[in-house]
C-alpha cells in the first residue's frame, strides 16, 4: 500500500489519477449501459433460455443463420449500406470539393445541403409517403413523361426510395466535416505542387485525398452507423413486415423481441456487433496505411 | 507493470459486477410478490332476504343508515325500507318508524331514496320517485280488466326530509323556493354543509333554472333561497369535503383537456363554482372522505385511493382483491371514524344483482395466517377471473393470489405498453405461476417453452379426465398435441343455413359456394349484412391453414385461389348503409329501401338472405338459429378450401407457466374454473360436460304452451322450441369438427387487410395485392422458423 500511494507522490501520477476521477463517471456511465449490457447479451446469445439458463454454445447463433428471415434481412442491410454509405461519401465529398471553389451563391447550397438535418424523421416520412405514393408527385411526373406509374415501396425499387431519403438527409453533415477538413490542408503544398505542373486531379489524389484519410474514415463509420438509423424511417413508411427489399436487420430484431425469442436476438446483436467491428478495425488499418506519411 | 495492473483490475471489477447482474437474470417468479404491510380484511354483513337494491347510504360516528327497496309482491309498487347499521355489534334494525313519501296512501310507483347525514348527527333523506293511481268509481261495475280507464298520473315527488331515530319523519324541507310555477320539476341530488345550508341539483321549466333547465340552489335551514349556480349538464353529484363545504363532481369541457370529470367547489358569494381542484388522472367516481382524506376513489378497477387537495399523488389504501372482496359495482364507500372501510357492493348475475355490505378492517399482513403466494398475471382483469381469484383466496387455507394487471401500465398514447412490459419482465425472468392468456401471444410462449401442457394435470385430477369436457373443445385448443391452456366457457363461431339451401353436408369451398348464391338470385343479400372487409377476415381466420403451413414455413398467398377470393371478397359492399340497406358493388349501387328496423331475422323470413354467419353462445341462441330457418339447420362453417370453416371462440384461458415454483397450487386454482358447479350459471357454453349437458337437457325440455316463448326480431315472431335431440347432436357434432379455437394471427390479419384495401381501392390488381401479401407475410412465417 505504501508503496502503491508513494507511487501518487510525483505529479504526473497525481495528474493521472485525477484524469482518472474526471473520466470516472462516463467510465461507469458507459459500463453501466453499454458494457455490460453487452456481456448479459453475450450471455443470453449461449443459453437456451433465462428460465433455464442451460449453456447451448454456438446453437442459437447457427439457428439464427438458417433462418431464411435473417439471412434476408443481413441481405438487405448489406446491399443498402454497400450502396448508400459510398454514395453518401463521394457525393458529399464532390459537393464540398464544388463548395470549396469558387462559385457563386456558396452560402445559399450550404444552407440548401443542410436544411434536411432540421427536419423531423415525421415529418420526413410524410414527405417521402406524398412523393412515392402510387398516386404521388413522383409518378405524376414519370406520366407525364410517358412512363407508367411504380408502386414504389411495394417493388423491387423501394430501396432506391430509402437511399435517396438516406442521402438527402445525411449529405449536408458529411458535406461539413468534409468541408472543414479541406479547409485544413496546407496552402503551401497545393500551391507548390500547381507550380510544378501538377493537374487538379493530380492534387486531389496525391495531396488533398491523404489529408482526407481521417475526415473520410470517420464519414464512413458515421455514413455506414446512420444506414442502420434508416430503420427508423423506413419503419415508419412500412411498418413492422415491408416487401422484400426494405426488411433490415433492426425490423427482425424488433420482431423477434415481441415473440421473446430472445436468444435469436441476442445472437443476432452479437453477430452485428462483430461484423461492425471487423469493418471499422478494416477501415482503420486501411486509413493508417494510406494516411500515415501524412504530416502530423 | 503499472498499466497492467490497473487493466487487471478493471477486468476483474467487470466481470464481478457482470455475474452479479446475470445471477440476477434467474427466474424471480414471486420475488416481488409479497403482500403488503397493511391489508384490509373483509367482514360480510347479512342482509334480509328480500332486498333487492340499496340507493342511499349516510354514516355517523356509530351508525350506518341505508335505504333500500324491493318490488312488492303484486308488482304493483316499490317498497322502500330505511335501515340502521350498529357499528358496535355489526346488527342491523330496520327503521319501522319509517313512511315513505306518498301523494296518495294507496298510490302506486317507485320511489329512490338517497341520504345524509348533517353536522349533528341527524338523518336526512331525498325522495324522489313517481306515482299513478287507478281511481276507480264505487259505482263501477266492470270487470278488473277495464279499471285502466281510470288511470290516474299522480305526477313527480320530489321531498326532503328530517327523520328522527325511528325513521318518523321530523322535519319536512320546503322546496317551494324552487318549485314554485314549475309544471315538472325534479331533484337529482342534494347534501348539507357544516352550517346547516341545503345544497340541491334540481331541473325544472321556470327561468329559475336557467337556459338548460337545470341548477344548483343553496337553500338555508329555513328553506330560503340562498344561491342559484347554473349548471349546463343537469347532473352530477354533490359531496361534502373535509373542510364541510360542499363541491359539485361533474362532466364539464376543458379547453386543455377535452372533457373529463371536475371537481368544483361551490361559491355561495359569487354564485358560481369556483376554481377546480386538481384531481389525479382518471377520476370517475369519487366518494366522501374523513379527517384522513378530503375523498376517496377508485383507482382501475381494484384500486382504492384516499387524495388531499394539494398532494401530488393519491395514497393507495388497498386493493379489492387483496382484501378478498368481489368484483362488482361499489354503491358507496364510506371511511368510518373507527378506520374501517364500509361499503355496499352490488354484483351482477344471469338472475339479477345482489347486494351484499362489508366492513374492511385494517389489520397488518404479519398478523393473518401464512399462505404460500401464487402469482397471477393478466393483460386485462374480468369480472369472473377477479372473483375467481377472490374466492379461492377466501376458501385455502395454505395458498393465496396475488394479481399483477398489466393494463395498469397502459397508456392513452400507449396501448400495448402492458404487453411490453410483460415481455420485459418475461425476458427479465420475472415469470408468474399462472398467465391470463386473453391478448397474449400463446402460441409463441408455448414455442418458447414458456407454458405446462395441462394434460399432465388433468390426467393425474382424482375429479377431472379428457372426458370430462365437451368433445372436441379442448382438442381444438392444443398445440402439437399438448393442451397449455384451459377456459371456462366457449362459443361456436360458423356459417349456417337451411339445408334444402344450402346442402345437408357441413363444409363447403368457395366455388361451391358461390355456386349456391348463383342458384338463389332472389336472394339479394344471401350473407346479409356481411361487408367486403368482413368477408376477408373471416376467409383468412377461419382457413388460413390452407395459406400457412406454420409447420414447414410455407406460405400460398401467391396462388390463384386468394387472388379469386380477393375478386370475391370484392363483390360485397365496402360498407352497409343500414338507413337503406344500399348494396355498393364497385361503382353501381343497388338501392334496396327496406322498412325501417328490419334486420337479418326479416330478410331470412323474406327469402332475401339464405345463410348467416353467426356466433352461437348459449342454448337458447341455438334455440333462436334453428327457429329462424324453420327449425332446420347446417351448420356449414365459412366456406373455406379446408371445408372446415367453424371455429370455437375461447373466452379467456388461463396458462401454468414453466416458471411456477408450486405447479400443484397453480393447478388446484385452474381446477375451480372447470368444476360443473363452477360452470352451470356461466356465460356461453360450458366446458364442463356435464354442465354443458345439463343446459343441453333444459334446453330439450317440454316448454308451456304460452307466449312467453315468442320472442318479435325484427317485426318477425320466432317462436323458441325445445331443442330435439336431433337438432343438439347436429350442434355437437359441428362442435367436434371445429379445427382449431380462433386465435386469429393479427399480424397476418393486418398484411392482408393493408394489401386487400389497396385492390379495393383500385390501386392494383387482386395478383398485385397477392404478391405483396405473399411478401410480407412469408418474412413474417420466416421469422418463427
Amino acid at each position: 500500500m505504501k508503496e502503491l500511494l508513494g507511487r501518487f507522490d510525483n505529479y504526473r501520477s497525481r495528474d493521472r489519477l485525477s484524469g482518472y476521477i474526471w473520466l470516472a463517471p462516463s467510465l461507469l456511465g458507459v459500463s453501466v449501459f453499454y458494457v455490460i449490457p453487452f456481456f448479459i447479451i453475450t450471455y443470453y446469445s449461449v443459453i437456451d433460455s433465462p428460465l433455464h439458463g442451460n449453456f447451448v454454445f454456438l446453437d442459437n447463433f447457427i439457428s439464427l443463420i438458417d433462418n431464411s428471415a435473417f439471412r434476408l434481412a443481413a441481405r438487405n442491410t448489406f446491399s443498402f449500406s454497400m450502396r448508400a454509405v459510398p454514395l453518401a461519401v463521394i457525393l458529399s465529398l464532390l459537393i464540398a470539393l464544388m463548395l470549396e471553389s469558387r462559385i457563386p451563391l456558396k452560402s445559399q447550397f450550404r444552407t440548401f445541403f443542410l436544411s434536411p438535418m432540421l427536419v423531423p424523421v415525421a415529418s420526413i416520412v410524410l414527405i417521402w409517403q406524398v412523393l412515392f405514393h402510387p398516386n404521388g408527385a413522383v409518378n405524376e411526373l414519370l406520366m407525364i413523361l410517358g412512363w407508367a406509374g411504380i408502386d414504389w415501396m411495394q417493388s423491387e425499387h423501394n430501396q432506391l426510395v430509402v437511399v435517396i431519403l438516406f442521402l438527402w438527409k445525411n449529405l449536408g453533415f458529411n458535406m461539413i466535416l468534409f468541408m472543414a477538413s479541406l479547409s485544413n490542408i496546407p496552402r503551401e503544398l497545393l500551391e507548390t505542387a500547381e507550380v510544378e505542373g501538377a493537374g487538379a486531379i493530380q492534387k486531389f489524389f496525391a495531396i488533398k485525398i491523404r489529408y482526407l484519410s481521417p475526415t473520410l474514415l470517420f464519414v464512413t463509420i458515421f455514413s455506414l452507423i446512420n444506414s442502420f438509423r434508416i430503420f427508423r424511417e423506413v419503419y415508419l413508411l412500412t411498418g413492422d413486415y415491408p416487401y422484400d427489399g426494405l426488411y433490415f436487420i433492426q425490423h427482425f430484431m424488433n420482431n423477434i423481441f415481441r415473440r421473446l425469442d430472445y436468444q435469436r436476438l441476442a445472437a443476432a446483436a452479437v453477430l452485428m456487433a462483430i461484423v461492425m467491428v471487423i469493418i471499422i478495425a478494416t477501415l482503420f488499418i486501411a486509413e493508417h496505411r494510406f494516411g500515415k506519411d501524412v504530416e502530423g | 507493470m503499472k498499466k497492467g495492473f490497473v487493466r487487471i483490475c478493471a477486468f476483474f471489477a467487470l466481470a464481478v459486477v457482470m455475474m452479479a447482474l446475470v445471477s440476477a437474470c434467474r427466474n424471480e417468479s414471486g420475488s416481488d410478490n409479497a403482500m403488503p404491510e397493511f391489508v384490509y380484511v373483509p367482514e360480510v354483513v347479512s342482509l334480509p332476504s328480500e332486498i333487492e337494491e340499496i340507493t342511499g347510504v349516510a354514516a355517523t360516528d356509530d351508525t350506518v343508515f341505508f335505504a333500500t327497496s324491493h318490488w312488492s309482491e303484486d308488482g304493483g309498487i316499490r317498497v322502500v325500507q330505511l335501515f340502521a347499521l350498529d357499528l358496535a355489534t355489526n346488527e342491523i334494525s330496520e327503521l319501522t318508524g319509517y313512511s315513505p313519501h306518498k301523494p296518495l296512501p294507496d298510490a302506486r310507483g317507485w320511489l329512490q331514496v338517497s341520504m345524509t347525514v348533517d353536522n349533528e348527527g341527524n338523518l336526512w333523506v331525498l325522495e324522489t320517485g313517481n306515482f299513478w293511481h287507478i281511481n276507480v268509481p264505487e259505482d263501477f261495475e266492470g270487470g278488473e280488466d277495464e279499471h285502466y280507464q281510470f288511470f290516474e298520473d299522480l305526477g313527480n315527488v320530489n321531498s326532503i326530509r328530517k327523520l328522527d331515530s325511528s325513521g318518523a319523519e321530523a322535519t319536512l324541507l320546503s322546496l317551494d323556493a324552487i318549485s314554485q310555477g314549475t309544471q315538472w320539476f325534479n331533484v337529482i341530488s342534494f347534501e348539507i354543509d357544516s352550517s346547516g345550508n341545503f345544497y340541491v341539483i334540481a331541473m325544472g321549466d321556470t327561468p329559475l333554472f336557467g337556459d338548460h333547465g337545470s341548477a344548483i340552489f343553496v337553500l338555508d335551514e329555513s328553506a330560503n333561497l340562498l344561491s342559484t349556480i347554473p349548471s349546463e349538464e343537469g347532473w352530477g353529484q354533490l359531496l361534502r369535503i373535509a373542510d364541510g363545504s360542499v363541491a359539485h363532481f361533474g362532466w364539464f369541457f376543458d379547453s386543455e383537456f377535452g372533457g373529463r370529470q371536475m371537481l368544483h367547489p361551490i361559491d355561495l358569494q359569487t354564485q358560481s363554482f369556483g376554481d377546480a381542484f386538481e384531481l389525479p388522472a382518471n377520476i370517475w367516481t369519487i366518494f366522501p372522505g374523513n379527517e384522513d382524506f378530503d375523498l376517496l376513489f377508485m383507482e382501475g378497477n381494484t384500486d382504492l385511493a384516499g387524495f388531499n387537495f394539494g398532494d401530488e399523488e393519491p395514497e393507495f389504501l388497498l386493493n379489492w382483491i387483496d382484501s378478498d372482496v368481489l368484483a362488482g359495482s361499489f354503491n358507496n364507500i364510506t371511511l368510518l371514524p373507527d378506520g374501517r372501510i364500509f361499503t355496499a357492493l352490488q354484483q351482477w348475475g344471469r338472475d339479477g344483482s345482489t347486494f351484499e355490505i362489508i366492513l374492511l378492517t385494517r389489520t397488518r399482513s404479519a398478523d393473518l395466517p401464512e399462505r404460500s403466494i401464487i402469482t397471477l398475471a393478466a393483460l386485462w382483469l374480468d369480472t369472473n377471473l377477479q372473483n375467481a381469484i377472490v374466492e379461492f383466496n377466501r376458501t385455502s387455507t395454505t395458498h393465496r393470489i396475488r394479481v399483477t394487471d398489466y393494463s395498469q401500465f397502459n397508456t392513452s398514447d400507449d396501448a400495448g405498453a402492458g404487453l411490453t412490459r410483460l415481455t420485459t419482465d418475461l425476458i427479465a425472468g420475472i415469470v408468474p405461476d399462472i398467465l391470463s392468456i386473453q391478448g397474449l401471444p400463446v402460441r409463441q410462449y408455448v414455442a418458447r417453452g414458456l407454458l405446462l401442457d395441462l394434460y399432465e394435470f388433468i390426467d393425474a385430477d382424482p375429479e377431472f379426465s379428457r372426458n370430462s369436457f365437451v368433445e372436441g373443445v379442448f382438442e381444438a385448443a392444443e398445440m402439437d398435441g399438448g393442451l397449455y391452456y384451459v377456459f371456462s366457457s366457449f362459443n361456436l363461431s360458423t356459417l349456417i343455413g337451411h339445408p334444402s339451401v344450402l346442402g345437408s353436408q357441413p363444409g363447403w369451398n368457395i366455388d361451391e359456394f358461390t355456386s349456391v348464391i348463383a342458384a338463389h338470385p332472389n336472394a339479394d343479400m344471401p350473407l346479409g349484412n356481411f361487408t367486403r372487409s368482413q368477408f376477408l377476415t373471416e376467409s383468412i381466420t377461419l382457413g388460413i391453414d390452407q395459406y400457412v403451413d406454420w409447420a414447414t414455413g410455407e406460405v400460398r398467398f401467391d396462388t390463384g385461389e386468394f387472388a379469386s377470393l380477393l375478386e370475391f371478397a370484392a363483390t360485397f359492399p365496402e360498407e352497409f348503409d343500414h338507413a337503406m340497406h344500399r348494396r355498393t358493388v364497385s361503382e353501381a349501387a343497388i338501392a334496396i329501401p327496406m322498412p325501417e328496423g328490419d334486420g337479418e331475422t326479416s330478410l331470412i323470413a323474406q327469402g332475401r338472405q339464405i345463410m348467416t354467419q353467426t356466433s352461437i353462445w348459449d342454448f337458447q341462441t341455438l334455440q333462436m338459429n334453428f327457429a329462424s330457418f324453420g327449425g332446420e339447420l347446417v351448420f356449414k362453417g365459412f366456406p373455406t378450401e379446408g371445408r372446415n370453416g367453424h371455429s370455437i371462440r375461447a373466452n379467456g384461458g388461463l396458462a401454468i407457466t414453466t416458471g411456477a415454483s408450486d405447479r400443484d397450487a397453480a393447478w388446484s386454482f385452474l381446477r375451480t374454473f372447470l368444476s360443473e358447479s363452477s360452470q352451470r350459471d356461466i356465460w356461453d357454453f360450458p366446458t364442463n360436460r356435464a354442465a354443458f349437458d345439463a343446459g343441453a337437457a333444459e334446453a330439450m325440455a317440454p316448454v308451456p304452451e304460452d307466449f312467453s316463448h315468442v320472442w318479435w326480431v325484427d317485426g318477425v315472431a320466432v317462436e323458441l322450441r325445445p331443442l330435439t335431440q336431433a337438432q343438439m347432436d347436429l350442434f355437437i357434432e359441428a362442435i367436434r369438427l371445429a379445427p382449431g379455437v380462433a386465435g386469429w394471427d393479427q399480424v397476418i390479419l393486418d398484411i392482408v387487410t393493408e394489401g386487400a384495401d389497396d385492390f379495393f381501392s383500385g390501386r392494383g390488381s387482386a395478383q398485385d395485392a397477392a404478391r405483396v401479401i405473399q411478401s410480407r407475410v412469408s418474412i413474417y412465417v420466416a421469422e418463427q422458423s
